[in-house]
């Protein structure tokens, strides 16, 4: 599994290759460099500047000093390629992500939420790219240091680094301790986050009814509490992490101590010089700096595992929606049939949102759509387009079945207007021309005036170049659903889903619409989702739907005659249309 | 949850970093005292060490190599001696590692308790203006930094700088010559460490602009991806997410690059010292130019890498402070946050009613505003449910009225309904 894992994210690395395999060659090259210097120093100390030999020092002294420059180098080589790999890598892998979330069907993006999305794209892929930099640089330094001082060390004198064999599984094994308490605590402290997040999201989206209902004092100490779960965990487990300074100073320390006392005795029995000596004291440091270095790695990396499951999900999560292979690029006419369709999100026949489905619409018809709410009339409409399969039977457009097409021939002749819809942000023009990218201003302006949204785009000080606002925050929810209708109608589709697309216009203004729909748009297949019934009065069709079926289908006169449902629906809304008109 | 920030965050913000001191101190003040005295103690430890290297050589080694019967005992007394002081070094350590973190999670817990009771107080229109991510970041992100901050950065800043003290001191004492070259060294990495962040936090403030943008368009695009399907506009979603995601690349790269350097670059200047040290040191006392023993030269040698490894330290902990301070200067701003203003001073009250007299009872059936009069009198006036509105004028931000000259009297039990277009501002009238 984690062998999947890795090889999903390795496919990323792509350009950042070169990079990536210098990082780790040049970071070799300083390791063994280093490791070499203190060598050299004690040649330098005992044939040098012990006997007094002036030339060595200056020859050996001046090959010294290239090393150390040759291991700056290599040194900020590496960094500097390290990083760049990091950020090429990251930069791969957000493509990706981004990409494969563009081929998403609505039930991919159901799957994930959009917030978690964003997630996935920004904090997990920046913990990936630390970790990828760790990874080429550090992680192969680190060992390899260790490796080089004991290598080393044991070359100086094979007696003296007898200490290191004692004093490296001792530090190991503390480290190891510490690691091994610390991280289910640490653990624990995320998950109390969690609550502390919950508490404080609550209060800040619920203000409003926080503040009506008096609730500070519950809700203060609710947080509280909160806190306090995290402190206990969190110190715990920090004063436990705090150990790892002094226990590293311990050992270190303990092993010079007894560096010194047997090189001492080495060096009075002529088994080991002086130079050699403090050359130990080097490789001490160097080993037990590897080793603390190891310890830090593997945290970091285990923190980057989280956030590389995270990523592989989205990017191994197969489209349930593809082009077909022999794909038609012409859509004929505005016909719509559904022939004894079930659907359900989950594809689960158990679980279904539409059942037995059979309707069928001609090129040019005004079809109502009413129903409560989960009644299944988004889910209805969102089959035409193809945004979902229908899990049995089948949904055809102008006689063929949708699957046949191809996808973006299908959904530019069926445009539809979202539920929930947004603008992007920009001016009013290029979010116009989402619809059709070589729209002429004449184009929007009579797309607008259908959707009665011209007067107002004109009364703007910058007319159709005002901007739009991110969510479309600067303009009202009317405002914005007849700015999306004038979107979906620079298609020029054949067949036009308006889904609960008026809820937020006055009557008026939604009878206008429709009355320019009517007279403008005679040959476009026209489907609309409401909850009015006066808005499909005078619709073809009125389609009532009930719990995932088509409960009744006929013309309002009929439907008022003979259905119980729609004639209570129209009762109450009759009554409420009298009882305004009364105020 | 942590951001590697490296390079120069932004400038330092002394008024934020005092006040923020004595949050510390006011709660803390003993055990502080403590963990600076653990931090004198532990740099003090690490610099004898040293030091002891020249004795350890000079006194004791040399001496036993021309002696035809060695005696260990000096030599054992001297390592008892080190190994007490090398123990009070690590007493030292754990004492202010502990301290310090008990700190941190102390100030930690105390912050967030203070941030959220005094949120509480605040009006709703702070809500309204503030992003709900941007709040929530200051109880995450801002506090941890700030514990992080306390916990690690400022003992282990102070022990950076004690380090350097107490090892010029050393090194001085060793050698006022050598220590000259370690200056001209010391000089050159003060140098590269400028420049290096310097050149960082210059991509890394570009690469906050960047990553800023490619965050809000990851975030619309996302939030609007259905629409996106609907039109078929993957491909210049694509288009345009590649722009910003190549320009984030290039920053993080040369961001990165030159702060990661920073670390191999400084250690090899070390390395580079360490070898100069043994060079001129050597040719120095070798050609009896300067009166050097070997001990001296090989204590002399350990110092010197204590010499350039805080300079590096002091630079990534300077930055970590800078960035804590950033989020320490959020919390105040809201901790600083005016609460909304109860200056109403008329409470409600449970009370029953005595002979044509509403008398206060906490098991009353029935309720009564309460107003406070003179001489510590109070009068009482049943709740019925009365409310009047005498032309109210009101704005969510100060700039913008949204109601004008609203006037109404709703009689107790009265049904009073609100009809108007949306944004006509029904549902301002009821929060008033």
């Amino acid at each position: 599994m984690v062998h999947d894992m890795i090889h999903t994210l390795m496919k990323s690395i792509r350009d950042a290759k070169r990079a990536s395999i210098l990082s780790p060659l040049l970071v070799t090259t300083e390791a063994l460099v280093e490791t070499l210097i203190p060598f050299l120093m004690a040649n330098i100390i005992d044939d040098g500047i012990t006997p007094g030999n002036l030339n060595y020092i200056l020859r050996w002294g001046i090959v010294l000093i290239f090393l150390a420059l040759i291991s700056l180098g290599s040194g900020a080589g590496a960094s500097w390629f390290s990083s760049v790999a990091g950020a090429k890598f990251a930069r791969n892998l957000r493509h990706d992500l981004y990409y494969q979330i563009q081929d998403f069907s609505f039930q991919n993006i159901d799957h994930f939420s959009s917030s978690s999305l964003v997630t996935r794209m920004t904090t997990d892929v920046t913990n990936i790219q630390n970790a990828y930099q760790l990874l080429i640089r550090v992680a192969v330094r680190a060992p390899l240091m260790l490796l080089f001082s004991i290598i080393m060390a044991f070359t100086v004198s094979a007696k003296l680094a007898m200490v290191f064999v004692v004093a490296v599984p001792f530090l190991a094994l503390g480290l190891w301790v510490i690691l091994h308490f610390a991280r289910p605590l640490f653990q624990q402290v995320f998950h109390r986050y969690d609550r502390l997040n919950r508490v404080v999201e609550e209060n800040v989206r619920g203000v409003r009814v926080v503040k009506t209902y008096v609730r500070q004092e519950t809700e203060i100490s609710k947080f509280d509490q909160a806190a306090q779960a995290i402190f206990d965990v969190f110190s715990k487990a920090q004063k436990i992490v705090a150990l790892n300074g002094p226990l590293m100073q311990l050992v270190i320390d303990t092993t010079m101590i007894g560096l010194s006392w047997f090189g001492a005795k080495l060096i009075v029995s002529h088994q080991l010089q002086t130079g050699q000596l403090v050359s130990m004291f080097s490789y001490a440091n160097a080993i037990m700096f590897g080793l603390m270095m190891l310890s830090m790695i593997f945290t970091q990396l285990s923190i980057a595992q989280a956030s590389a499951e995270r990523i592989v999900a989205v990017l191994s999560e197969g489209s349930s929606i593809t082009n077909p292979a022999h794909p038609v690029m012409t859509v004929e006419n505005g016909d719509v049939d559904f022939n004894h369709v079930d659907f359900s999100y989950t594809g689960d026949p158990k679980d279904l949102q539409l059942t037995d489905i059979d309707l069928h619409i001609k090129s040019g018809q005004m079809v109502g759509v009413l129903g409560e709410t989960g009644s299944g009339k988004s889910s209805l409409v969102q089959l035409i387009p193809r945004l979902y399969d229908a899990t049995s039977g089948t949904v055809e457009v102008a006689d063929r079945p949708v699957g046949e097409y191809d996808l973006r021939t299908l959904r530019d002749n069926v445009a539809m207007v979202l539920q929930n819809n947004v603008l992007f942000s920009g001016t009013i023009k290029t979010n116009l021309r989402w619809g059709n990218p070589s729209a002429t201003d004449e184009q929007m302006i009579a797309a607008c005036k259908l959707a009665q949204i011209d007067d107002f785009v004109q009364g703007l000080p910058d007319g159709y170049d005002t901007r739009i606002e991110q969510n479309g925050s600067n303009v009202s929810g009317g405002q914005m659903q007849r700015l999306c209708i004038a979107r979906a109608l620079l298609k020029n589709p054949k067949i036009l889903i308006l889904d609960d697309s008026t809820s937020a216009v006055d009557t008026n203004t939604d009878a206008a619409i429709r009355e320019a729909f009517h007279t403008d748009m005679p040959n476009v297949t026209k489907i609309m989702i409401t909850q009015r019934i006066a808005s499909i009065a005078d619709a073809d069709q009125i389609v009532l739907m009930n719990h995932g079926r088509i409960e009744a289908i006929g013309k309002h006169k009929d439907l008022l005659a003979h259905n119980q449902d729609y004639q209570a629906i129209y009762k109450s809304q009759t009554r409420e249309e009298d009882a305004h008109h009364a105020s | 949850m942590h951001h590697n920030f490296h390079g120069d965050a932004g400038k330092f913000n002394g008024k934020v970093f005092k006040r923020l001191l004595k949050v510390i101190f006011s709660s803390h003040r003993g055990s502080l005292v403590l963990a600076i005295l653990g931090v004198i103690v532990s740099s003090f430890a690490m610099v004898a060490g040293s030091v002891f290297l020249e004795r350890l050589i000079d006194d004791y080694i040399v001496p036993l190599t021309k002696s035809a019967h060695p005696d260990y005992g000096p030599l054992a007394n001297a390592l008892l001696i080190m190994a007490a002081i090398y123990y009070t070094g690590v007493l030292g350590t754990t004492l202010y590692s502990e301290i310090m973190s008990v700190v941190g999670q102390g100030v930690q817990l105390r912050i967030r308790e203070q941030m959220f009771a005094h949120m509480q107080t605040l009006p709703v229109s702070y809500f309204d203006q503030n992003d709900y991510g941007d709040i929530m970041s200051r109880y995450t992100n801002d506090v941890d930094t700030l514990m992080q901050m306390i916990t690690q950065s400022l003992p282990q800043m102070l022990n950076s700088l004690m380090n350097i003290t107490f090892v010029t001191i050393a090194m001085l004492v060793i050698s006022w010559q050598l220590t000259l070259l370690s200056f001209v060294i010391f000089a050159l990495s003060i140098f590269i460490v400028r420049f290096l962040s310097r050149r960082s936090a210059y991509y890394f403030k570009a690469q906050q602009q960047t990553l800023g943008d490619v965050d809000a368009y990851i975030e619309e695009m996302l939030n609007g991806q259905k629409v996106v399907k609907v039109f078929s506009h993957e491909k210049a979603a694509e288009k345009q997410f590649d722009v910003y995601n190549n320009d984030l690349e290039t920053d993080a790269a040369r961001a990165n690059g030159f702060a990661t350097m920073l670390f191999p670059i400084m250690g090899n200047v070390g390395n580079l010292l360490y070898v100069l040290t043994a060079f001129v040191g050597g040719a120095l006392s070798v050609s009896h130019t300067l009166p050097l023993t070997l001990g001296a030269i090989a204590a002399f040698l350990q110092l010197s890498r204590s010499f350039t490894q805080p300079i590096s330290q002091i630079s990534q902990q300077l930055n970590s402070i800078i960035m804590a301070l950033a989020g320490a200067q959020r919390i105040f701003e809201l901790l600083d946050e005016q609460p909304e203003i109860d200056a109403g001073d008329i409470d409600l009250v449970q009370v029953s009613d005595q002979n044509g007299q509403l008398v206060p009872d906490d098991q009353g059936q029935l309720w009564a505003w309460v107003k406070p009069e003179a001489d510590n009198q109070a009068s009482y006036r049943q709740l019925k449910g009365h409310v009047q509105f005498d032309d109210v004028d009101f704005s969510y931000d100060g700039k913008h009225t949204v109601l004008y000259d609203v006037s109404l009297d709703a009689e107790p039990g009265q049904k009073m309904a609100f009809v108007g277009a949306t944004g006509a501002g029904k549902t301002t009238i009821t929060a008033c």
